[in-house]
């Protein structure tokens, strides 16, 4: 049982008045939150102190326009937050930026995170393309119905760690069917049981996993399933993979925008991976032709070999892909499958240490067996 | 009058340019062509001496996934390739010779053959349906004025165009437009030779229809992004995935200006940042990216718009870009790409310059 603070009125209106309470009370000095920005059907994070401007928040708003790992690293690499802020962010966004604070690329000094039981978000491309009216409103009646919305991201259809791990505050959405009356709040840490302190609402014990919430995992496990077998018969062998990057533009947004991939200059962007004139000319020799510019699979392979273990499987990848290439779902499998051999599940907690930054001595062996 | 070199195009353009290709491989007189390829589901740019292979050319792909200058920048980085010859559209021909100032291709030994281009369309709309190939355009192609090499718009590197607009169908014309291109023509031995003043008119046409159609559709653009806050709503859903520079030809650095850790503050910097209005957008200053890009290399931009099609929120950056582009490039009375030895303008220097400048 976890201490609940219940509000009656919408998730997202009850959070919203959470949040401005937070600031009023000054238990923060500042709020990250996503915005609406301009009139284009997007929005964008945003570091709010001011309690009026919290108006403009739209805390649950079903886009990703960057992993929030990401912009969290942005506000704490060079130095911490000096006093506390509260982030909202989805479990996989928290996730990613525990990975980077690893990784040394930002703090969680005086970071306290709200997040959500997550339904998953659209494509931007969806909510860019369609109407956007229709999509909320289609979203927030099917989470209210106990499903999952039509036409979300892959990673979120299949998502399993849609319930945050290690957030202090945790707002129940997927599986749960008041949404629309109802905002509830619960304290998952000492941390977050001080912030509800002095708020207004009903107080109780609760559990935040309800049947509506395996419902939710049963769905996506399912899902997910009917993804697999489709990803690896188009995977298999090699051919498999050239044909799946056949169309790879080579922009390499999937790596800009993902949350692990933190290298300001990436090895793949380095005169080392460059094939200078001999070289060509030995693979023209060996081969009768060569693909310029070089190297489209190594540059995927070699992006899997440097993340795959840290891969949250947001999904931004795939979203930002501009020949719709299911990088997430690639990335998504093998991850897990490496993921899995360790025993790591990312971002979970930041004692663990990231499997190949560490020496086990029993290793050895069981790699001999 | 020029004239041309007719070859029969009886199974299309492409094709035809493909066999010239292969005699020109057979006869010895390049190392290697360099042309886009049909690969599975995508066309690439391959660089090959198989005659085999060259029966997947296609000339004139319907998308652009790699901007060509882009290719030859991968390819000739390092040092010189081998002698080849190297079909592209006038963009990334342009494109190609502006690297070669900023010094990241070395042409000197690529033959270019040109093409009359139709324009390719948005990948966005070819992944939703191939046959929407040659009904949707870029809408920078829609309103290209450099898809050809006739008069003004000539380009100092090509060396043999392949003329089909104006050409009788079933026929491609090979117009030499250096004299290395003239000689290579001479050594294939075509018999058969035709004066191209229907395919200048057909040029001029089009060209005439197209600088109109440009003009409209740059006023319209400009009418959305003259104020600041028309800027920033056009760029409010960017996400900063810089897409658009990474797949630009001219953005060639390997570490952006915009990407420095400089430009970073402490955690306390930003919330004291976010105070001063209440609310700060986490950014990596997203407007003054996308000026200072702007800044950077709009001189060269070459108006391909790749930037455009690679956008996943649908900004019409390559548009925009466009607008400026042309604005200070007609100050400089510069056009990129057109010569090789005509320096980029900012990095040469006129000494009635400053006095121009003293008048205003």
């Amino acid at each position: 049982m976890t201490k609940m603070l219940k509000i009656d009125k919408t998730v997202s209106d009850g959070t919203r008045d959470f949040l401005r309470f937070l600031l009023e009370s000054k238990k923060v000095r500042g709020v990250a939150v996503l915005t609406k920005e301009g009139k284009s059907g997007c929005v964008s994070y945003s570091l709010i102190t001011d309690p009026e401007k919290m108006a403009e928040a739209v805390p649950f708003y079903p886009v990703m326009p960057q992993n929030a790992g990401k912009c969290l690293s942005l506000l704490t690499s060079k130095a911490p937050f000096d006093e506390p802020v509260a982030v909202v962010l989805r479990p996989c966004e928290q996730r990613a930026f525990v990975e980077l604070v690893k990784r040394q690329q930002g703090s969680l000094d005086n970071v306290i995170t709200i997040s959500s039981v997550c339904a998953g978000v659209y494509p931007l491309k969806t909510i860019v393309r369609e109407n956007e009216d229709k999509l909320l409103k289609d979203y927030w009646s099917v989470v209210a119905d106990g499903k999952l919305p039509e036409g979300i991201r892959d990673a979120c259809s299949c998502c399993e760690h849609f319930v945050p791990i290690g957030a202090d505050i945790v707002i129940p959405i997927a599986g749960e069917q008041h949404t629309g009356k109802e905002c509830k709040l619960f304290a998952n840490t000492e941390k977050g049981a001080e912030l509800l302190k002095e708020m207004d609402g009903k107080t109780k014990e609760s559990e935040l996993e309800t049947k509506g919430t395996e419902t939710i995992r049963q769905l996506r496990q399912k899902n997910e399933e009917k993804m697999l077998p489709d990803l690896e018969k188009r995977l298999s062998g090699l051919d498999g993979l050239v044909e799946m990057f056949s169309t790879c533009i080579g922009c390499h947004g999937c790596r800009s925008v993902c949350p692990i991939c933190y290298c300001r200059l990436c090895e793949f962007d380095s005169p080392r991976s460059e094939y200078g004139a001999e070289k060509y000319e030995t693979e023209l020799r060996k081969r009768g032709g060569v693909r310029i510019p070089p190297g489209s699979i190594a540059f995927q392979i070699g992006r899997m070999i440097h993340i795959g273990l840290s891969c949250v499987a947001c999904g931004m990848c795939s979203d930002v892909c501009p020949v719709d290439i299911p990088v997430a779902n690639i990335f998504r499998k093998t991850g897990k499958a490496v993921q899995d051999a360790f025993e790591y599940i990312p971002g979970k907690d930041i004692e663990d240490k990231i499997p190949v930054t560490t020496f086990e001595e029993d290793e050895l062996a069981s790699v001999e067996d | 009058m020029k004239e041309g070199y007719v070859i029969k195009a009886t199974e299309g353009a492409s094709k035809a340019v493909a066999e010239l290709l292969k005699s020109l491989l057979e006869k010895n007189i390049f190392e290697a062509v360099l042309v886009p390829v049909r690969t599975n589901e995508g066309y690439n740019y391959v660089l090959t001496e198989n005659t085999d292979l060259l029966n997947k050319a296609e000339i004139m792909p319907p998308v652009m996934s790699v901007q060509g200058g882009k290719v030859l920048q991968a390819l000739t980085r390092h040092g010189k390739s081998g002698k080849i010859a190297a079909v592209m559209r006038m963009c990334e021909i342009r494109a190609a010779v502006e690297l070669s100032k900023l010094e990241q291709t070395d042409l000197e030994n690529v033959f270019f053959i040109s093409v009359d281009c139709n324009g390719v369309i948005p990948l966005s709309d070819y992944l939703e349906d191939p046959s929407n190939a040659g009904k949707k355009f870029r809408p920078l192609c829609k309103i290209c004025t450099s898809f050809s090499v006739v008069g003004d718009e000539e380009v100092e590197a090509v060396d043999i165009h392949a003329a089909t607009m104006g050409v009788d169908k079933g026929q491609v014309l090979l117009i030499p437009m250096s004299p290395d291109g003239e000689e290579t023509l001479e050594k294939l031995g075509i018999d058969e030779k035709q004066d191209t003043g229907n395919w200048v008119k057909e040029i001029e046409k089009l060209r005439k229809q197209r600088i109109a159609a440009r003009e409209k559709a740059l006023a319209e653009i400009k009418e959305t992004v003259k104020t600041l806050n028309g800027l920033l709503e056009v760029f409010s859903r960017c996400i900063e995935c810089h897409n658009c520079r990474s797949v630009c030809p001219i953005c060639y650095c390997r570490l952006c200006f915009s990407d420095k850790e400089t430009f970073r503050e402490t955690g306390g910097e930003y919330l004291d940042r976010a105070q001063a209005q209440g609310v700060m957008k986490c950014t990596d200053e997203l407007l003054q990216f996308h000026l200072g890009r702007m800044s950077h290399m709009s001189l060269s931009c070459v108006s391909c718009g790749m930037c455009e099609d690679a956008c996943p929120v649908d900004i019409p950056v390559g548009q925009i870009f466009s607008v400026v582009a042309e604005q200070s490039q007609a100050i400089f009375d510069y056009v990129p790409g057109k010569s090789s030895d005509e320096a980029q303008p900012l990095r040469t220097f006129e000494l009635d310059e400053l006095t121009e400048v003293e008048d205003k």
